[in-house]
């Protein structure tokens, strides 16, 4: 895994804490000139087997370390059994960031996070203060764009659109695939897709709170 | 008191024995006698406030069996109660989960009941504790607050509001629901059920008779995976269960939790003088072959004891039936005058709940006199004690019969249960042998929750809900691993260090029915109202092409309504109310095909078959019944699709020699092979580890080409009952040879080769063709044949009524095998011949040259 890691994300790092779960970590920059990424955010954004309730596998993360540049951090369960290590990983060294970003967290990606939680009697990180940009982009957005889909903002809001991009409805049975094929070739399409939500995530972040501000 | 008493004399029993003066209906009365109370205190005394709120409730003392339960209870122990009908039972739950709920303010409990209307009706009943001020029926939480028992409970299934879900999963103390929902709706969401099933304390099963079989193999895994995932969140609920009587409910409690139970059986609670009558009708006509309907013999018995003041109810087979006969009491009643007419009621499946609930009530206040019903009022639903019960045919199994007959049977009162024969053959066996059933014990309940076919859906919901260690395997029996691996090759479940999971997308137990039953349900709309279209009641999709097809009468509370459309898309009846003399009654021709040959093999010169096996069944027109005469005053034909069941099934086609041997005794091989059809489910149970109504049988000649018997498992896909006896088919013959051998009957009993039940159960026996019990010699005969025994010499000589179907059936069998074995050219198909209209066939016969016919 870690040879092949290297060769498809020859400028991450990868660590294995404790044998327990996978963190692949990267920097990134935003396209285009504009106002810095916050360093009191977490981004986050959530992969997992299904709607609430089911297993989560990839925490992907982004923080901002200066200007418009910031550290992608993903925590990835190698297989079923580290979903409880990975969600401990987040809780312990992300989770007291004050502020999350979200999009549509509040129904999803948190409420998910907390079943898991509660299914391994774990405490349940919450955050000081949680921004869903969904309903922000609703307020600014409904009637102007056909819809409020992470997709559609992208284009609108940002200007581009992805090629080759995995569906997110294809992602719960490429992770099986992974596992029962041990192949990780099957992860390497969500690692990009989970990567790119968390780059427009942020991006729209900004866009959004200027238009707020204004 | 609640209930008005009404009741001129309390001679009921007298009553009944006039009105069989001049026709000596009455072949049989066999006495219960009465039984005093017997209370005791529970050990340690029940806490202030449920006493209280028990004498609020008239109740002072504890009846021995409910002590009992109270003790073991708070001993910590699983137990199973089983006592009578109206003894009590729910006390012996309610009071240790209600304590215990007060005292530790986190304890939570499990209520199942079989079905929705149960979980509502005691919910009514959790009520009172909290209310024991305000009457009962109460069901709204508002009303309750601030009682003795300030908790929070209700009922979680399929007609609970969305909105009202999220609160009851945070804050029921007490939820009541249905093993489905469980399997369907909680057990796969268990996460949002943390807290609940962490602090659960309880789970209380009522009426587990009703999980057998099929149905309760099913629900026993649901156990187990309810059990699963209470001890990840670190509970071990304590069990109670109560059963209506049946052979094993200790043993059954056992199989379907995996715990060791307590029985208390004991029941402490009085009873008044009872009387069951076998109610015989007269016969019509000089050669006794025809009796009077065993409706208008219902109706003659229920309106006499209703006008005499006597609480009753009816039950009947078929949904239709409700329907009619109240029609007819109606009617009768209605020329008193003084609305007596008015408190006489219908009950069955398809009215609506608020219907129900409204006849429930009804009947406990004592405001309806009686009522008309399926066994839908059989399980434990409470609407009070009655004092006489009309069984209008037997119900098909003892342990039913009891539990209707027992819902007459007041506490110091005598009263009275009244079994009335059809004119169909086992109820007559009945009449004639009333102590067959007074000496025969209840069935046995039977569940294999480690059958594979149906293991397999439940260890994909396991590893579903929470990935399977390696160590469990084996307590989900000894094929779990195998399945696992099976799982496993077909990419749905993997092992990830000692740990099973599941690697799907989807939900498994979506495509998993707890019960052979369709769940699909059609709605009956009302139109040609002035204030637009109603829904006036509902079906399920089995019944409904029989009895909502287009131009049927569908009837509710005896009114008649015509039917003018039945959309199969959108699952719904359309009808309009029509004032009509006549009621309709479907015909369905039901036949099997064998889709394809599995299995082959030889027994003797005998061929056995197992494979694939389609029953289709096709409602292919309708007779109209005038009410009352019972004339047919017309038919229409049916075009609607037939209905399938895919299943599997085994076939034992008896060689030439066999039937030849039948014949040269003098008997008929087809009653022969019908005798077999009908011992088979209860024989093959045995084997095969499931109930006899979960297996069907036929007798055809056309799929192997030779007469044969079929037996297959009533489940789409099969689980294995068949094809298990089709590797054990000898040790099944001989077992039904013994069974036959061993038992007392003269000439055939339900016990034996005849059928409990009529197959269309649903139809009228009033429209039915009579039938006979078939031949038990000719069986005997058949089974030492086929099993290569010495000749069995059947019992007397052949009855001369049959002497000429033998010659005939041997001149067919003889054919059917030459051709079979290839001797002799299969016949050609009957042609069918449309006549060409007059002036066409002329213009073609000239054209051709022929001369004018």
């Amino acid at each position: 895994m870690e040879r092949w890691l290297k060769e498809r994300f020859p400028h991450a790092r990868w660590e294995t804490p404790g044998d327990g779960l996978g963190v692949l970590s990267q920097r990134v920059r935003l396209p285009g000139r504009g106002p810095a990424l916050p360093q009191s955010h977490l981004f986050l954004d959530l992969e997992t087997l299904g709607f609430v309730g089911r297993p989560l596998f990839l925490v992907g993360l982004l923080r901002g370390t200066s200007g418009r540049e910031g550290e992608i951090i993903q925590i990835l369960a190698r297989d079923y059994a580290e979903e409880e290590e990975a969600l401990r990983f987040f809780s312990e060294r992300f989770a007291p960031t004050p502020t999350w970003v979200t999009f549509n967290g509040k129904s999803f990606d948190v409420p998910c996070m907390h079943l898991r939680c509660a299914f391994y009697r774990m405490p349940k990180p919450r955050p000081a203060e949680h921004v869903d940009l969904l309903h922000i982009a609703r307020r600014h957005f409904r009637g102007v764009f056909p819809d409020c889909r992470l997709k559609t903002l992208e284009m609108r809001v940002c200007g581009r659109s992805r090629r080759d991009d995995m569906d997110g409805a294809e992602v719960p049975s490429a992770y099986h695939r992974y596992i029962r094929d041990n192949d990780p070739e099957w992860i390497e399409p969500i690692l990009r897709h989970n990567r790119d939500d968390l780059v427009t995530l942020a991006e729209l972040f900004l866009t959004l709170r200027e238009m707020e501000e204004s | 008191m609640k209930r008005r008493r009404t009741r001129e004399s309390t001679d009921l029993l007298g009553r009944i024995l006039t009105l069989a003066a001049e026709d000596g209906q009455a072949v049989h009365v066999h006495e219960i006698p009465p039984r005093e109370a017997r209370t005791a205190p529970p050990r340690r005394p029940l806490s202030d406030p449920m006493r209280e709120a028990l004498l609020q409730m008239g109740i002072a003392d504890l009846y021995t069996h409910q002590a009992r339960a109270v003790d073991l209870a708070r001993d910590g122990r699983d137990l199973v109660i089983v006592t009578g009908t109206a003894s009590g039972k729910t006390l012996c739950y309610n009071i240790p989960v209600l304590e215990t709920i007060a005292q530790h303010k986190d304890a939570r409990a499990l209520y199942l009941f079989p079905t929705k209307a149960l979980a509502q009706d005691q919910l009514r009943t959790l009520r009172r504790f909290q209310r024991p001020d305000l009457d009962a029926g109460v069901i709204d939480e508002e009303a309750v607050a601030g009682g003795p028992f300030d908790f929070h409970a209700g009922t979680y299934d399929g007609d609970t509001p969305q909105t009202l879900r999220t609160n009851l999963r945070e804050h029921a103390r007490i939820l009541l629901t249905n093993p489905d929902m469980l399997h369907s709706g909680i057990l796969p969401n268990h996460a949002r059920w943390a807290e609940f099933f962490g602090r659960l304390s309880f789970v209380v099963a009522d009426e587990i008779h009703v999980y057998r079989g099929i149905f309760g193999s099913h629900t026993a895994n649901v156990f187990r995976r309810l059990l699963r995932i209470a001890e990840h969140y670190g509970a071990r609920p304590q069990i109670i269960c109560a059963s209506a009587t049946i052979a094993n409910p200790a043993e059954l409690a056992q199989r379907l939790t995996g715990r060791v139970f307590d029985t208390v059986e004991e029941d402490g609670s009085p009873r008044g003088r009872k009387h069951f009558v076998f109610w015989n009708p007269p016969r019509i006509d000089r050669a006794g072959l025809e009796r009077r309907s065993s409706n208008i013999e219902a109706r003659d018995l229920f309106v006499s004891m209703i006008r005499s003041g006597f609480q009753s109810i009816v039950f009947v087979r078929a949904r239709l039936l409700t329907e009619v006969i109240l029609r007819y009491c109606q009617e009768e009643l209605a020329k008193d005058g003084g609305g007596l007419a008015k408190k006489v009621r219908a009950y069955r499946g398809g009215y609506l709940p608020e219907e129900r609930r409204a006849i429930e009530k009804a009947l406990f206040d004592g405001e309806l006199r009686g009522v008309i019903s399926t066994n839908a009022l059989e399980l434990g639903i409470d609407v009070g004690s009655l004092d006489a019960a009309v069984l209008v045919g037997f119900p098909g199994t003892i342990a039913s019969t009891w539990q209707q007959a027992g819902r007459a049977g007041r506490r110091e009162d005598e009263s009275v249960a009244i079994l009335v024969g059809h004119n169909l053959p086992i109820d007559q066996y009945l009449m004639r042998h009333p102590n067959y059933f007074f000496e025969r014990t209840p069935e046995h309940a039977v569940v294999d929750p480690e059958n594979p076919h149906i293991l397999l859906s439940h260890l994909r919901c396991a590893i579903y809900e929470l990935p399977l260690k390696r160590q469990e395997e084996r307590d989900w029996g000894e094929y779990a691993p195998a399945i696992l691996d099976l799982l496993s090759e077909h990419g749905e479940a993997k092992e990830v260090k000692g740990r099973w999971y599941y690697t799907k997308d989807g939900y498994p137990a979506h495509g998993v029915s707890l019960r052979n039953t369709a769940e699909n349900v059609y709605t009956i709309v009302e139109t040609g109202r002035g204030d637009g279209n109603r829904v006036i009641g509902t079906i399920d999709e089995p019944s409904a092409f029989p009895q909502v097809h287009p131009q049927a009468i569908y009837m509710h509370d005896a009114e008649t309504f015509l039917v003018d459309k039945l959309d199969t898309q959108e699952k719904v009846a359309y009808v309009h109310r029509a004032d009509v003399d006549y009621y309709t009654q479907a015909m369905s021709d039901s036949h099997i095909e064998v889709v394809r040959t599995e299995l082959e093999r030889r027994m003797l010169e005998n061929e056995i078959g197992f494979g694939d096996l389609n029953v289709h069944s096709k409602v292919c027109m309708f007779k109209k019944i005038k009410f009352g005469s019972r004339d047919s005053i017309g038919y229409g034909n049916l075009e609607l699709p037939s209905q399938t069941l895919e299943t599997n099934g085994a076939w034992i086609a008896p060689s030439l020699e066999v039937l030849t041997k039948v014949t040269r005794y003098g008997r008929v091989p087809a009653e022969g092979l019908w005798g077999i059809a009908n011992v088979l489910p209860d024989v093959v149970s045995l084997f095969a580890m499931c109930d006899p109504v979960d297996l069907g049988t036929a007798v055809d000649s056309k799929n192997v080409g030779v007469p044969a018997v079929f037996l297959y498992d009533k489940y789409p896909g099969g689980l294995g009952f068949a094809q298990k006896s089709y590797h054990m088919i000898e040790a099944i013959l001989e077992a039904a040879c013994d069974l036959i051998h061993a038992c007392p009957c003269d000439d055939g009993c339900p016990s034996c080769v005849g059928a409990p039940l009529p197959a269309q159960m649903q139809q009228d026996p009033d429209v039915m063709g009579k039938g006979r019990i078939p031949d038990k010699e000719a069986a005997l005969v058949m089974l030492h044949a086929l099993l290569g025994m010495p000749d069995y010499v059947p019992k007397g000589p052949p009855d001369e009524s049959r002497l000429e179907r033998v010659a005939k059936e041997q001149a067919k069998v003889v054919r059917q095998h030459a051709i079979h074995a290839g001797e002799e050219e299969a016949p050609l198909p009957p042609r069918v011949v449309t006549p060409l209209p007059a002036d066409i066939a002329e213009r073609l016969r000239r054209r051709l040259g022929l001369r004018k016919s």
